[in-house]
């Protein structure tokens, strides 16, 4: 479904990803992970269309966009972005960022109205604080509101970035029970994460990205039984 | 003192008006569009020219003029805006194109109109009304009704609408704004209409009061920063009391400062506002990370 | 100041001909006829107020909007004390002077502490006032009818207007003179540093609000010199000469120009004071052309004509080695006591609108040592360090250095204690050359006042020779003497980080911290950062790491401490902190399924 090749992409002159390529098959869960400044949200982020790389080309549903689709078209293609450290609109209430996710579909009110209830159901927390401003929630329910607003277009695939980042323990798992949750029943998943053994438990595939360049990819399974993995977030024992 | 708040009520409506549409543009693009002015301005001499002296019928010719102004808030976003793309908060770029698209807005006027001011109709004739025991010119009345519904329009349209979710959300971000599907481009380029459609109206208020000429609007448009500011920048309803306040306090003073320095004492409240509370009445000041 | 031209190479002999041609032809001023000859004077009194203009606006960034108020200040201050008092134009040349001065010291003060359109709209706001209340206040300007200012006289002579030119010309010479002193000591590249990088500028010990006070004192003591001098040039004024439209004017001489250059006002002024009189026949589009160039100008050409010409000619500025190079630059900090603590936090928390970014965080850094702060993304790491250095004030705790609390000082005052430090996003310098990168963290020694560095003492130079001498030693340390005269942005990524090392090393500090200065950089690159951080060390300059390349970290370091969620999870020696389960957790997470081993 997802075809990422030989990509290179620079941020302020550097080059921050230097030559990746990737895949990520339909119905997938796919983890991208690395210690910090890997270069993980560079990564999804040049996928989403937020970044254009230097060379390289990225291929969905063998269409490349990662020539020239601006950000809003890709989404229109099916490719929603939770973004690192959630991004909801603090300002707007739960109901309306949902209804803002659901943009692209504003014109069917039927369909929104459904898919919002749908939302409802899959995270009974957001029914409750619906009139909620979505800035005075917790860490963990803002996740989970940035999750829905991403799929309130149903989209083929759902692109996560670090949804562990600042969220205190105990969320973490409701979030990534949900994300497994979200595996199981609808879309393609393609999520970078820091948290190495977590996301691994979710996952199909993975592949570990370690400063710009992929080092390791297998399955999940036998990535997380690796011992290179501790290695290159603590570095070797001395 | 009574006329007094009535006519710095009438000032402050028109302030309240330029600030709503400096916040639009500010709100989503972090810039204050420093040529409003004069679109202020271009209003009232496309409605001279539309109606005035081409015979048009008034509500169409009003439509037209405001319209107009709209399309050349468009011009201005593409010719002074977009040429920074992504480098726009980088540098005050902004402020210099916008002030110099400010000039040539006003010496091109001068150069098409001249620069004799002229008469301008007003709203409703020239009897006086009376309300609440105080004698009022129709044409305030007027000016005060229509200011209190575009405020209300314009705070409806961001509070109940998906549009004004939208350009709020642009104003928040622009890059989550789009991961939306949301053209943030689009979104500015409604909000320059709007803020020029405003700025249409506006001039069409004021000139009856000022006369309309190509100088009209040169103190008017930096007191309508000011009171943006006194108000709390990026935030309408701020804008709107921000307005009127400025308004007020400005006759107020006249009657213990001499007329001429009306302007003066403007400019020192804004100095003022900015120096103590930048945000404004309405501001939030709040420390964030760098 | 800076030994910058030792031999002149291509550039800069054309450069220094085209100035003595234009020289020369001010010179011949008064054989062009009266009426061109009252264009030059303009364009030299202009040209006054625009060196002081391109000192507050372009070199330290405030764009200031409100000239003309205080070019009318000086002018009136010049034509009421010469027509009340009876004042002779030479007493009133300093009398403006001061009054301006002292107006734009009130003007900048409500600045400081606002930026960007803010500040443009306090000194629009400004000129509006000056401009109403030379209207208004008839009793003491005459109001709309103006004043009427009697002639100078020299030595009993009166002085007409070719003499009066030849004044002219030799005050702006001057000036233009003492703007160069200023702009080429640490004076001039603490303005520049301001406007690059104002956090940064902070951090090397550059107090902010003084240097920006000083620019706008400077900028309206020129200003109101050029409005006494036009007040007597002209021997009339009214109000509607210092207008808004004037004080666009000026800062579009600049623009176009090229702000923040020696010769950006000389180009702008005199380009769109004499230029137009050329196409005299457009005289009514002429604001319109205006207009159009501020549009173009600062679109197109950011940098202005300067910048142009320096593309062309990139080696118009070149820095040369200086006779004396400091064979050791990084300078050993005298230990106070041997051993001991430096560095000292205790309990210190930070909350940014209810998210607790530090919490209750203890640590200690012993005299001598490497002690490195690690953890996963958005541990806080770099709030400690904004903490450490200023830049954030804790909401509970204390923070001491050499037994000195520090806790919420304004970061220059913490830099002149002796914490130097580097950022996680480089922030260097982009708009001044690799050597004023370094200079720029020479300041804390700085002790030379603004009127030595104008008058070139002797004293002036030894300093300004002395840090010289040193920056290039940095240089030599971290190999980078080939990039001297460069751009700060044209090197690579490694490049600019040593650069920032060299910057801080420059402060001569008791403490370095460093900000992931691995980050980006290539193998042969982070060994060569190891062996400066060895060298560093070697000298008994204390180092807090922080880094994520943990082998580096680990390598090089006595003790470590590990941050998540803002508190101190893990302290000890690297093998310790390495091996410690929940700093693995920490980075990793926690382990869903117990695998058997």
């Amino acid at each position: 479904m997802l075809r990422v090749e030989d990509v290179h992409v620079a941020y302020d002159k550097v080059e921050v990803i230097k030559g990746v390529t990737f895949n990520v098959n339909q119905g997938e869960v796919v983890v991208i992970i690395g210690s910090n400044g890997a270069g993980k949200t560079t990564v999804i982020n040049t996928i989403a269309g937020l970044l254009r790389p230097l060379s390289g080309s990225i291929y969905f549903n063998d269409e490349c966009i990662s020539d020239k689709l601006p950000a809003e078209k890709i989404v229109a293609r099916g490719i929603a972005l939770c973004p690192e450290g959630r991004q909801i609109f603090p300002q707007h209430t739960v109901y309306e960022n949902l209804v803002l996710g659901g943009y692209l579909i504003r014109k069917d009110k039927a369909l929104l109205t459904r898919r919002i209830e749908q939302m409802y159901e899959m995270f009974p927390i957001l029914r409750t604080r619906y009139k909620q401003m979505a800035g005075t929630l917790s860490g963990g329910e803002q996740q989970m509101l940035a999750i829905a607003r991403a799929m309130m277009i149903d989209p083929k695939l759902l692109l996560l970035d670090e949804p562990s980042a600042g969220l205190a323990p105990i969320y973490v798992q409701a979030v990534f029970d949900m994300i497994a949750d979200l595996a199981r029943n609808y879309t393609t998943i393609l999520l970078v994460e820091q948290m190495a053994n977590i996301a691994l438990d979710i996952a199909d595939r993975a592949y570990v990205l370690e400063t710009g360049s992929i080092s390791m990819e297998g399955s999940a399974a036998d990535i997380k039984k690796d011992p290179r993995i501790i290695e290159s977030y603590l570095g070797k024992k001395g | 003192m009574l006329e007094a708040i009535e006519s710095g009520l009438v000032m402050g409506s028109i302030y309240a008006l330029l600030a709503l549409a400096i916040n639009i543009i500010y709100s989503t693009t972090g810039i204050i569009n420093f040529a409003h002015a004069e679109l202020v301005m271009l209003g009232a001499m496309f409605s001279l020219a539309i109606i005035v002296n081409s015979g048009a019928p008034i509500i169409p010719g009003l439509i037209i003029a405001c319209a107009l102004v709209g399309v050349v808030a468009l011009v201005l976003y593409y010719a002074t805006i977009k040429p920074f793309g992504d480098r726009l908060g980088n540098s005050l770029g902004w402020l210099m194109t916008t002030l110099g698209a400010g000039i040539i807005f006003k010496n091109i006027a001068q150069l098409i109109w001249g620069t004799q001011p002229r008469a301008f109709p007003s709203i409703g004739g020239e009897s006086l009304k009376t309300v609440l025991g105080i004698k009022i010119l129709p044409h305030d009345l007027w000016v005060l009704v229509i200011t209190l519904a575009i405020a209300l329009f314009i705070m409806a349209l961001f509070d109940k609408t998906v549009l004004g979710s939208a350009i709020r959300a642009t104003a928040h971000s622009h890059n989550t704004t789009r991961l939306m599907g949301i053209s943030a481009e689009k979104i500015i380029l409604v909000c320059f209409l709007m803020s020029g459609i405003v700025a249409g109206i506006a001039g069409n208020l004021i000139a009856p009061i000022t006369f309309a000429g190509a100088q009209m609007t040169s103190t008017i448009g930096l007191k309508g920063f000011g009171a943006a500011i006194i108000g709390g920048i990026g935030n309408s309803k701020g804008a709107f009391v921000g307005g009127l306040l400025l308004g007020i306090l400005e006759a107020v003073s006249m009657l213990y400062v001499t007329p001429g320095y009306k302007d003066a004492i403007a400019f020192f409240i804004m100095i003022a506002v900015i120096s103590i509370k930048p945000g404004g009445i309405f501001g939030v000041a709040y420390e964030t990370k760098v | 100041m800076w030994p910058m031209k030792r031999k002149f190479n291509r550039g800069q002999t054309i450069l220094w001909m085209i100035a003595v041609a234009a020289l020369i032809g001010y010179c011949f001023g008064p054989a062009t006829g009266p009426y061109y000859l009252r264009l030059l004077s303009l364009s030299l009194i202009y040209l006054i107020l625009t060196s002081g203009l391109n000192i507050v606006s372009g070199y330290t960034g405030q764009v200031s909007l409100g000239q003309a108020g205080l070019y009318g200040i000086g002018a009136y201050t010049g034509g009421i004390l010469a027509t009340s008092l009876g004042w002779s134009f030479w007493l009133c040349l300093p009398a403006a002077m001061a009054v301006a001065g002292i107006f734009g010291l009130l003007l900048g003060l409500p600045t400081l502490r606002v930026s960007g359109h803010y500040l443009a709209l306090i000194t629009i706001g400004f000129g509006v006032i000056v401009e109403k209340i030379l209207i208004e206040w008839v009793g003491l300007t005459g109001g709309p009818e103006g004043i009427y200012i009697p002639g100078v006289t020299m030595f009993g002579t009166p002085v007409d207007e070719t003499m009066f030119f030849y004044i002219l010309l030799a005050i702006c010479l001057i000036v233009i003179l003492i703007t160069r002193n200023i702009i080429h000591s640490p004076y001039g590249n603490a303005f520049s540093a301001i406007r690059g990088n104002e956090t940064a500028a902070s951090c090397m010990g550059i107090g902010i609000m003084k240097y920006k006070l000083l620019a706008f004192v400077l900028s309206s003591v020129f200003a109101g010199l050029s409005g006494c001098l036009y007040a007597f040039y002209s021997t009339y004024i009214s109000p509607d000469t210092f207008v808004f439209n004037l004080s666009v004017f000026f800062l579009l001489t600049i623009i176009v120009g090229g702000q923040g250059t020696l010769t950006g006002p000389i180009i702008g002024t005199i380009l769109l004071t004499i230029g137009p009189e050329y196409l005299s026949s457009i005289d009514k589009y002429r604001m319109i052309l205006y207009g159009l160039i501020l549009i173009v100008a600062v679109i197109g050409l950011p940098d202005g004509i300067t910048g142009i010409i320096r593309r062309k000619f990139p080696d118009l500025i070149t820095f040369s080695q200086p006779k004396e190079i400091c064979a050791d630059p990084i300078v050993p900090t005298h230990a106070e006591n041997q051993g001991g603590e430096l560095l000292a936090l205790t309990g210190v928390s930070k909350e940014f609108g209810g998210l607790m970014a530090i919490d209750n965080v203890t640590l200690t850094l012993d005299k001598g040592s490497i002690h490195s702060l690690i953890g996963p993304n958005g541990a806080g790491k770099s709030t400690l360090i904004n903490l450490i250095t200023g830049v954030y004030a804790p909401n509970h705790g204390q923070i001491s250095f050499d037994n000195k609390p520090i806790s919420g000082n304004n970061p220059s005052l913490i830099a002149r204690l002796g914490i130097a430090r580097t950022f996680q996003n480089v922030q260097l310098f982009k708009n001044l050359t690799v050597v004023e990168n370094v200079l720029a963290g020479t300041h804390r020694h700085n002790k030379a006042s603004l009127f030595e560095f104008i008058l070139r003492t002797k004293k002036a130079r030894k300093i300004a020779d002395y840090s010289y001498a040193e920056t290039w030693g940095l240089f030599k340390l971290i190999v980078l003497e080939a990039k001297a005269s460069d751009f700060a942005d044209s090197l690579s990524a490694g490049q600019q980080r040593l650069l920032e090392i060299a910057r801080a090393l420059a402060l001569k500090p008791k403490l370095l911290i460093l900000d992931e200065p691995a980050a980006g950089l290539n193998e042969v690159e982070i060994n060569s950062l190891g062996r400066i951080i060895k060298q560093i060390k070697d000298k008994g300059i204390s180092i807090l790491l922080i880094e994520h390349h943990i082998d580096f970290v680990m390598d090089i370091s006595d003790k470590g401490s590990v941050l998540n969620f803002g508190r101190i999870i893990a302290e000890g020696t690297p093998g310790e902190v390495q091996t410690n389960p929940e700093v693995i957790e920490a980075y990793l997470g926690k382990k869903v399924v117990d695998e058997p081993c």
